[in-house]
């Protein structure tokens, strides 16, 4: 935990390093040192246990074996949904299309959040305003979002009709249309909807760095971009850290714009990991759709773990 | 790693698989299989019925639910299904064990088979309804000889919707064979340059199937003759010489020969129409179940529509349709093993296929699926799609094929000039053999 | 640097964060909402332009008649407002057990819940789960999922900011005889305010939007959330989109939050920008 970090936070109730009072009891008349409070945790626990673990691990029991709606019964078959999914060529693609439309997002949305931070870090009114302006995408649901951009991206939609009006000739490109595009499109859409609250993040970030080290910077002949480069945005990782997560989890569960907009489609070009669970769930075969669960969460924590460890590591402390 | 986590995840695992267990033994003795409709006594009312449906339900379905309700006394809670996604949402709530009292759902065999009717659903054949669907009872709702489903909706018809003024202007009569189609697309494009000859609706991910697999094999289904040599392995999806090969070769030329509109590989099945209806378009592949959008382009002036569009029955060699049961009206009555509310789901099923059923045509205005009541004036494209479908029509033949839900996205490759005909063919086949693997167990 | 480089910077940054509002939120916000007003013929155009025949009473008024508009409301504030508030209360209970035990047990415990927030949910077992417990299709159940799935992320950013605090921040209150849920509530949670407002924004966002667990956990249209009118309404037509009145829908679904927002604006945004998130 970045513990350091926090301590320059003006919400921290108390200093800490702060000696401990000269007329303190004797370690043996003290009362218990530490407090246990075991027993807070239980109720918290027991929901996720129950409701995240159990299902969890049974989701991964059910990738291993033969189950559809055809039939009640369920038979051990190891890894055949897998090799039926590779066969088809469904697995690698889903995992193609996920893994373009995570890394989309995540550049999009970070590109964005950070610039929007640099250019609205102080507090004043009318970057309040701005601020504000740019964290409604965050609040309306994925859907919504969805059924908004796909208007927007439509052939004969506001983007078109600005690009006709600029370019020469008509221009009625279908976005969502075609392949690459569309997943382009819909990732990006992710991310716009998320970029509002990433560039808060980033200010709370940036404002922590403290002022010395920037006219240190300054002192020594560091123009605005190597501070950037090498003073802010070292800074900046724990504030890094979370954006990604952040991210990365964000286009692992994707879902609900995919179904406003291209519902998987044009052909298989949307077609995330979770849509195509879901296909699978369509057309009644659970031990496949299953087992692309299990390849999702593999994949996650395949890339968000070690991804985390690694830029917590970078995080410099103060 | 230590002792505490190994103990815990031993716990845990025990817990899985004795909840496992348990589901699937619940699975087991919940469901009575087997199960035939109790029509004795009198049916019960007062009975609130769960009815899962789908919500792009026409307003004259919405008006038969609530007919049944004023003339039983029974309440139908209405579980709304997002048409968007319905076959995913229906089999996976389904697969958790939840039981509508009465299930809209397609009339496809495959679709029944996926739900395991033989198990789960309630045996309706001895219901006086299924004399009066006649043949249609042997396809829709259908397993092992059992009927499931009783389907009020009128069937979806696929042919082919032409521009009347279009094909006056250029002297042409409506095709009757893919060769006679290619051969007024020459013509169309010689003779009226501005008018794309077909549109296709790539964007929309299911049109592209007809013209390119569901018209083309009609002539081949007679009696289910293509599909049950499918089924029994005589014959395979990707025979180089076969009918599927065949009409994917004759719709990929039809695009090379420049037949289709520049952007058919994103236009959307709600474009199509607006050409077909404009005249910006000659011809359109698509099923019955559109006429509804067109009558609303037209501000529902059916008398516009009429006069301004027609439609065909189009095969290989031969003006067959081919049609398919809709989602969109046929009701199923799963085991719940709660009789009273079985015998009065069954009620239900007798008032929509019986005293119900003359009003709801009316108020539909479609081809009755039943027997016994007068058609009612039907507009001139639905007449039109009458006489196309008393000229010659067969089962679609993907209804009992498992795997074909894939087809869609393949069809709009092929558009797209991604695949060719024969690997389209052996990627259907594929998924075909998968798809009957896993639903036979 | 001179005054005037220093005000031409300013004005240089606003017209360059004006110009990029734009397209970035002023013209899908614009679209949305004007079309939202228009006839269905006149909204399938999809243009930015005034307009020209007035449907918004007709269209608003559909969406909330058939959209199912207030009964999705309801439930969406009846089932999201004691779901967030449990999952505060108890994730920031745990959150203390956490940072303050060297228990295995409970780091296990911890590294499981914070795991829970990366890790996708598995429906099909979920909804077993919930037919053992006789749960299935209630509202109760779904309530239990949502909090079991979404602990995680309060308990990851309490326990951290916990672990900030020095050992004997509680022991004042201890050695003044307070029971540990005395000290719970009147030191830890207090301390944890800022922490729990950044959660609860999250929280409120991501349960007030759910749509994939209501799809399947939430039977009958009686239970049916926002964001499932929203979804079930725009997918009802076989006619094809009718944008203006999808887009009144949206409109309608947005509100609630948006209006929350604007009202509590400055401590969202404060709590966003000072808070605990990366600390």
């Amino acid at each position: 935990m970045t513990s350091s970090l926090h301590d320059a936070s003006p919400t921290a109730a108390v200093p800490v390093g702060q000696p401990a009072p000269d007329d303190r009891p004797l370690a043996a008349n003290r009362p218990r040192r530490r407090l246990h409070p075991y027993a807070f945790a239980l109720p918290s626990i027991a929901l996720v246990l129950v409701f995240f673990v159990l299902p969890f691990l049974a989701n991964a029991f059910f990738a291993f074996v033969q189950w559809t709606g055809y039939s009640d019964t369920i038979t051990w078959t190891g890894l055949t949904n897998f090799k039926l999914l590779n066969q088809l060529g469904i697995l690698k693609h889903a995992i193609t299309v996920t893994a373009v439309y995570a890394i989309t997002a995540m550049a999009v949305q970070n590109t964005v959040g950070l610039a929007l931070a640099t250019a609205l870090q102080r507090s004043n009114r009318v970057n309040s305003l701005f601020r504000s302006l740019f964290f409604i995408p965050v609040l309306i649901s994925p859907l919504a979002a969805g059924y908004i951009w796909a208007a927007v991206l439509n052939a004969h939609g506001p983007l078109n009709a600005f690009l006709s009006a600029v370019l020469p000739g008509e221009f009625h490109y279908a976005w969502l249309g075609h392949d690459t595009t569309a997943l382009l499109a819909v990732a990006s859409i992710d991310a716009w909807k998320l970029s509002g609250l990433i560039t808060l993040v980033y200010i709370a970030g940036l404002n922590r760095i403290p002022e010395q080290l920037l006219q240190a910077a300054t002192l020594d002949g560091a123009g605005a971009v190597r501070r950037f480069w090498s003073v802010k945005l070292p800074l900046l990782a724990p504030a890094v850290t979370f954006n990604v997560v952040v991210s990365l989890v964000g286009a692992f569960s994707a879902l609900d714009v995919v179904f406003s907009t291209t519902a998987g489609g044009p052909g298989d070009a949307t077609t995330l990991l979770n849509v195509a669970v879901y296909t699978q769930y369509g057309q009644s075969f659970f031990g496949t759709a299953s087992a692309l669960g299990f390849v999702v969460t593999l994949m996650v924590i395949v890339t968000a773990v070690p991804l985390m460890s690694w830029l917590r590591r970078r995080e410099v402390p103060m | 790693m230590n002792g505490y986590r190994r103990r815990h995840g031993l716990l845990v695992g025990a817990l899985v698989i004795g909840l496992t267990a348990s589901a699937c033994a619940n699975g087991d003795d919940s469901a009575q299989s087997g199960k035939v409709a109790d029509t004795s006594g009198k049916a019960p009312t007062g009975v609130t019925l769960t009815l899962w449906h789908n919500t792009a339900d026409p307003t004259a379905l919405l008006d038969l639910y609530k007919a049944y309700e004023r003339k039983s006394g029974n309440t139908i809670d209405l579980v709304d299904i997002p048409a968007d996604s319905f076959p995913s949402t229906v089999q996976t709530k389904w697969a958790t064990g939840a039981r509508p009292d009465i299930l809209e759902w397609h009339g496809n065999q495959v679709d029944v088979l996926s739900l395991n009717a033989a198990k789960n659903m309630i045996d309706l054949s001895a219901l006086p309804f299924v004399k009066k669907e006649g043949t249609l009872a042997d396809v829709s709702g259908n397993v092992g000889g059992k009927v499931y489903a009783a389907t009020v909706g009128s069937l979806s018809v696929d042919g082919i919707f032409y521009n009347k003024q279009v094909f006056t202007e250029a002297g042409l009569q409506p095709p009757q064979t893919y060769a006679e189609l290619a051969a007024d697309c020459k013509t169309l494009k010689a003779k009226t340059p501005g008018v794309t000859p077909i549109f296709e609706a790539g964007g929309s991910q299911w049109p592209p199937q007809i013209l390119s697999a569901f018209d083309y094999l009609a002539e081949s289904n007679t009696d289910q003759a293509y599909n049950r040599s499918i089924l029994d392995g005589t014959a395979q999806l990707n025979d180089p010489n076969g009918p599927f090969v065949a009409g994917l070769k004759a719709y990929d030329s039809l695009r090379k020969a420049g037949c289709f509109n520049s952007d058919a590989n994103t236009a959307k099945w709600e474009d199509s129409f607006k050409a077909v209806l404009s005249g910006k378009a000659a011809m359109v592949a698509n099923n019955s179940d559109s006429i509804g959008l067109l009558n609303s382009d037209a501000d529902n002036d059916t008398a516009k529509v009429d006069a301004a569009v027609g439609f065909v029955g189009l095969s290989a060699t031969k003006p067959v349709t081919n049609y398919a049961p809709s989602p969109l009206g046929t009701y199923y009555v799963p085991s719940t093993g709660d009789s009273k509310k079985e015998r009065a789901a069954v009620d239900f099923i007798d008032y929509i296929t019986g005293a119900g059923y003359a009003d709801y045509i009316k108020e539909a205005k479609i081809i009755p699926t039943l027997s016994g009541t007068a058609t009612p004036q039907l507009q001139g494209l639905l007449q039109d799609v009458k006489s196309a479908y008393d000229k010659g029509a067969t089962l679609s033949f993907n209804s009992p094929l498992p795997g074909f839900s894939s087809f869609g996205a393949e069809a709009q490759k092929l558009l797209a000039g991604q695949e060719t005909p024969q690997q389209v063919a052996d990627k259907m086949q594929t998924y075909y053999t998968q798809a009957a693997a896993a639903a036979k167990q | 640097m001179s005054a005037i480089a220093l005000k031409t910077r300013g004005v240089v940054r606003y017209a360059c964060l004006t110009l990029f509002a734009i397209p970035w939120i002023l013209v899908p916000f614009w679209l949305l909402i004007v079309n939202s007003l228009k006839t269905q013929g006149d909204a399938s155009v999809l243009s930015m332009s005034w307009p020209e025949h007035w449907s918004a009473g007709a269209n608003y008024h559909t969406v909330i008649d058939k959209g199912s508009y207030l009964t999705g409301l309801r439930n969406s504030a009846l089932l999201a407002v004691p779901t967030i508030l449990a999952v505060l209360l108890l994730g920031s209970m745990a959150a203390w057990a956490y940072a303050r035990s060297d228990s295995r047990a409970l780091r296990f415990a911890y590294y499981t819940s914070a795991l829970s927030i990366v890790l996708p949910p598995a429906i099909i077992p979920t909804i077993y789960v919930l037919t053992q417990l006789g749960l299935n299709g209630s509202r109760l159940g779904y309530m239990l999922v949502i909090a079991g799935t979404r602990l995680g992320v309060v308990i990851f950013l309490a326990t951290g900011f916990v672990r900030t605090l020095p050992h004997d921040f509680e022991e004042a209150a201890q050695l003044d005889g307070a029971n540990k849920w005395q000290i719970y509530w009147r030191i830890v949670l207090p301390v944890l305010t800022p922490v729990l407002f950044t959660g609860a924004v999250m929280l409120i966002i991501s349960v007030w939007n759910d749509f994939y667990f209501a799809l399947f956990l939430l039977r009958g249209s009686q239970s049916a959330t926002l964001p499932l009118t929203l979804y079930s309404f725009a997918s009802s037509s076989t006619h094809g989109v009718s944008w203006n009145l999808v887009f009144a829908h949206v409109v309608l679904t947005s509100l609630p939050l948006v209006l929350v927002y604007l009202v509590l604006q400055r401590r969202v945004l404060a709590g966003l920008t000072e808070g605990g998130v990366t600390g």
